[in-house]
């Protein structure tokens, strides 16, 4: 499997991801690894109907990871990934999903976030994880759409250069 | 490179543009247009005008995009109509305006007005129609 973009976007699918990514990374093979998402089913054909048909789409739970990896129509498929927030990432890349970079695109703001830039807030468990996921050696960093300028994440200071 | 004229009623065209933008980034060879109540028509005409003429730095013609066949930024659009230079496409919405982004430079202008027009067309869809059968 050839991952070309694993990204944090707490809206999953939407306008950006669509229009702007998928394009840009020639991906044609998306998967959505969420919970929430997995187990509802409106949430989860909503999301199948926006993807153009062009496109294979595989929402899946973290408990489904292991049956995910051994899936063989991802072997020379071109992967996008998306997770909904950073605990999300890493709960995948323990199971066995794992990735070389992720990108932050959105994390929304909310209670006890701190803002780290205009479409990024976190938490100290958004912080950990990311911790974590770089003491693996994932190469993290923020780019809300390809025009945009990319900023690496910086575990010690916690923020973007 | 096929410029571009956004043309509608208050200042629809520019907030469209910036929704579009925000989506795909930055978006050259366009203008925007607002005509408010009150305007001067021909002062308008003139604007519209040298819009055409700053967005067709390539030779390769200009799309206009207005919100409504039949008002006042179509109506003035139509006087610019020129086969091969200047086509007109009215009822512009979010995805049309994606879509001329990523294929501007693909087809010739008669072809890319009648490809917007039908994508836009078809981009109008009815949620309960594709979700049928799904309970929320």
């Amino acid at each position: 499997m050839s991952i070309v973009l694993a990204r944090v976007d707490n809206r999953l699918i939407h306008g950006q991801v669509l229009e702007s990514w998928i394009p840009y990374v020639l991906a044609n093979y998306i998967i959505v690894i969420d919970d929430i998402v997995a187990n509802d089913t409106f949430r989860s054909q909503l999301m199948m109907a926006v993807v153009p048909s062009t496109l294979k789409l595989q929402i899946c739970s973290h408990a489904q990871i292991a049956e995910l990896c051994n899936n063989p129509e991802l072997d020379k498929a071109n992967v996008m990934v998306l997770f909904a927030n950073p605990c999300s990432a890493l709960q995948a890349y323990l199971k066995g999903f794992v990735f070389k970079a992720l990108n932050l695109g959105n994390m929304h703001v909310g209670e006890h976030k701190c803002c780290i830039s205009k479409t990024l807030y976190m938490d100290t468990d958004d912080l950990q994880a990311l911790e974590q996921l770089a003491r693996r050696g994932v190469d993290i960093s923020a780019q809300c759409i390809p025009t945009d300028r990319v900023l690496h994440w910086d575990c010690n200071c916690c923020s973007l250069r | 490179m096929i410029g571009l004229v956004i043309a509608t009623h208050a200042s629809l065209a520019a907030e469209l543009l910036h929704a579009a933008e925000s989506i795909v980034g930055p978006i050259k060879h366009v203008r925007c247009h607002s005509v408010n109540s009150g305007a001067d028509l021909e002062d308008m005409q003139k604007k519209f005008q040298e819009s055409i003429a700053e967005v067709d730095c390539c030779g390769d013609g200009v799309l206009i995009m207005t919100d409504l066949f039949g008002g006042t930024p179509a109506n003035i659009a139509a006087r610019f109509l020129q086969k091969n230079r200047v086509e007109i496409v009215n009822g512009v919405n979010l995805p049309m305006l994606l879509k001329f982004s990523s294929s501007r430079d693909s087809m010739v202008l008669t072809k890319l007005a009648a490809f917007m027009r039908n994508y836009g067309q078809k981009s109008i869809v009815l949620t309960s129609d594709i979700m049928c059968g799904v309970e929320n």
